[in-house]
């Protein structure tokens, strides 16, 4: 049971994470990424190669999220800002071809066989008594999550943070009142990137990624995103844990193959019910 | 973001700006499809036709099963383009209807029911799951909608794997290949898909130039504003979905008599997007856009045969470039050339006739050769 819990906080961390990721660049540049999954894969990917050569740990760590976050700003720039005068569409089908290139990308040179980022706490464990033993790397990710969790929410009280919502409401406007939008744009796709790194390496130092990862990672991650209705960032935060949650239970009481199709379930009755999310009320987007 | 919000807040374009933007390059495809003499366009598309049913007699079994593949991908873009492009509804649950048709009718053979019944039958019930789909469309608009549907699709997918006493799970099941008598079975499946193909161009078109096409683009371009027409705005969307749906299982029935062997996992993204592209290489709201760019995509996996990756990346590449380079697709560019001061030039001897059933050929972006010898080509048919 508390097994079970803990695993569905460590999951519902990395949807969380990862909903954030959708949700920073959803409120800056107003187009949901699909590709946001393949953008922490392909950091993390680089990461673990870097560790293979025999680089030490937090280099590599450093390494991963300077590339997740250049990631991020090389698509801001040489993809989609060009495209934002034409509205969300184009812009939504530009993230799916880029993650499926993304992903045929990390395929083609790194293969589809599954890799770990070992870290040094890998494989070790906690005792909680009766019996029950947490993973190091499962805490990681909780209180990984947890951290970034607030570190978003501060950054977006922030002057910077102001800016980028000013944008996402009226790009015009915005720069009319002197808002640099290119600049915000490039920094809500880098924190996105940054975001998506940490995400998907907390999930290789606990378990394993492949190029099937992300496939999955990012509908949880939408599912997340949708229960804070593509605004609240709390509200994606909790909606995430709750997800984990959620589908760990189904995973162990269940059937694990029922797990994606809960996930789907829940994203549909979040859209209908309460297409605005679950905090609605707490914070409009449309101000 | 709420219904009203988005009403009140928006230019009358409401609806995704971005599909506008890019439908707004095919503005014209009605009014250009009625240039010009409808006797010598029927007598067009008749030789095509005759000349189309002569292919088996004369052609070798591999040209026979592309050009049914591409027919097949046509069929299933003329729905896609209905509810992406003339509607202007994001929904993504296309590849999973196409799902439903293959296994619905590869199912039905199963339990003895004529192949030719099944089609029909696929489509019914394709139809219907796919209004219960669109019902989100009520409540939500642009990108909501899309991951709504998107969700919904991929879930029907899952449901395919858990059905294994019926559809053999994720292993996948085969499928009785229908053959008239006398002929191979490639050849049978390939009258059939042509057939259907000329069946749905000609009943497409006929709907899409009449009064429900031009409906259909004034709840896409006003929204709710067309009630005050007298217009069901909800009735229209609904139709839209159903009907794209229908499209999308026929079309993935004939799939599955291609294909004979089927698995849920062909009917993910890796088809979706695909799609997607035959859409808009085609041109989101033309006419025959989606024989454009089926063809188009279905070059692009001969070329790209066997390698998984790179056929992956040659597509989404692809769908990235068309979005942000030719938002009207390969069949705006054609009319972009021909209505240019050069193309004009070139067609001087009748300036205001379309050129009927030589778009197919105009499937050269950018380079400068074949887009000088397109038009060129259609000056002499014309002349």
């Amino acid at each position: 049971m508390l097994q079970t819990i803990v695993s569905g906080l460590e999951s519902g961390s990395w949807f969380a994470l990862l909903g954030l990721a959708i949700v920073v660049v959803m409120k800056a540049a107003d187009v949901p990424n699909f590709a946001m999954a393949e953008m922490g894969l392909v950091a993390t990917y680089v990461g673990i190669s870097l560790a293979a050569a025999g680089l030490p740990f937090w280099i590599t760590v450093l390494a991963t999220l300077v590339v997740g976050i250049a990631l991020g700003v090389i698509i801001d720039v040489a993809l989609m800002r060009r495209l934002s005068k034409y509205g969300h569409f184009p812009l939504l089908l530009m993230t799916i071809g880029l993650s499926l290139a993304l992903n045929a990308v990390v395929g083609l040179i790194w293969g589809h066989s599954p890799r770990s980022f070992p870290a040094p706490w890998s494989g070790a464990s906690v005792g909680v008594g009766g019996g029950v033993s947490i993973g190091v790397s499962q805490i990681v990710s909780i209180v990984v999550g947890l951290v970034g969790a607030v570190a978003i929410t501060l950054f977006f009280r922030s002057s910077t943070g102001a800016q980028m919502r000013a944008v996402a409401e009226n790009r015009a406007t915005a720069r009319l009142i002197g808002v640099n939008a290119g600049r915000l744009s490039a920094i809500a796709w880098g924190v996105g990137g940054l975001i998506a790194a940490v995400t998907v390496m907390l999930q290789a130092q606990s378990a394993l990624v492949s190029t099937v990862t992300p496939t999955s990672l990012i509908i949880y991650g939408f599912v997340a995103a949708t229960m804070g209705g593509f605004t609240s960032l709390i509200g994606t935060f909790v909606g995430g844990l709750i997800l984990g949650i959620i589908q760990q239970f189904v995973g162990t009481y269940v059937s694990t193959a029922a797990q994606f199709s809960v996930a789907l379930l829940i994203v549909f009755l979040v859209l209908i019910l309460r297409p605005d999310g679950f905090t609605k009320g707490v914070r409009l987007r449309d101000v | 973001m709420s219904d009203s919000t988005e009403v009140l807040s928006s230019t009358p374009t409401a609806g995704p700006a971005g599909v506008t933007a890019g439908i707004a390059a095919n503005a014209g495809v009605i009014d250009e499809a009625q240039r010009g003499s409808s006797m010598r366009k029927g007598i067009i598309a008749v030789v095509a036709l005759v000349l189309l049913f002569a292919v088996p007699f004369v052609a070798n079994a591999y040209l026979v099963f592309v050009l049914s593949l591409t027919l097949v991908y046509a069929i299933s873009t003329v729905g896609f383009n209905l509810l992406v492009g003339w509607s202007g509804q994001i929904g993504l649950a296309h590849a999973a209807l196409f799902a439903i048709g293959a296994y619905g009718s590869a199912v039905g053979m199963v339990n003895g029911i004529p192949f030719l019944v099944t089609i029909p039958l696929a489509g019914l019930a394709a139809a219907l799951l796919a209004v219960v789909i669109g019902f989100p469309a009520i409540r939500l608009r642009g990108f909501f909608l899309a991951i709504a549907t998107l969700a919904l699709g991929m879930a029907i997918v899952e449901l395919l794997v858990f059905a294994r006493p019926l559809t053999g799970g994720g292993a996948g099941m085969n499928v009785d290949v229908w053959t008239l008598p006398g002929i191979t079975g490639s050849a049978s499946t390939y009258f059939v898909v042509l057939v259907v193909a000329a069946l749905t161009f000609f009943l497409m078109r006929r709907a899409l130039l009449g009064r429900f096409g031009r409906t259909l683009q004034a709840v896409r371009d006003l929204g709710p504003l067309t009630g005050s027409l007298g217009v069901s705005v909800l009735r229209y969307r609904l139709v839209a979905f159903g009907l794209s749906g229908f499209i999308a299982a026929v079309a993935g029935s004939l799939y599955a008599q291609l294909q004979t062997f089927i698995f849920p996992a062909m009917f993910q993204m890796n088809l979706l997007v695909p799609m997607l592209v035959m859409v808009f290489v085609g041109g989101a709201g033309s006419l025959w856009g989606p024989l454009v760019g089926a063809a188009f995509a279905v070059v692009l996996i001969e070329f790209f045969q066997d390698l998984g990756d790179q056929q992956a990346i040659a597509y989404g590449v692809l769908l990235m470039v068309v979005i942000a380079l030719l938002p009207g697709g390969l069949t705006s560019l054609f009319r972009t050339i021909r209505d240019s001061r050069f193309g004009t030039a070139l067609l001087r001897r009748k300036p205001a006739t379309p050129v009927p059933g030589t778009e197919g050929t105009a499937a050269a972006p950018e380079t400068a050769a074949p887009e000088t010898a397109a038009p060129e080509i259609a000056a002499k048919e014309d002349a």
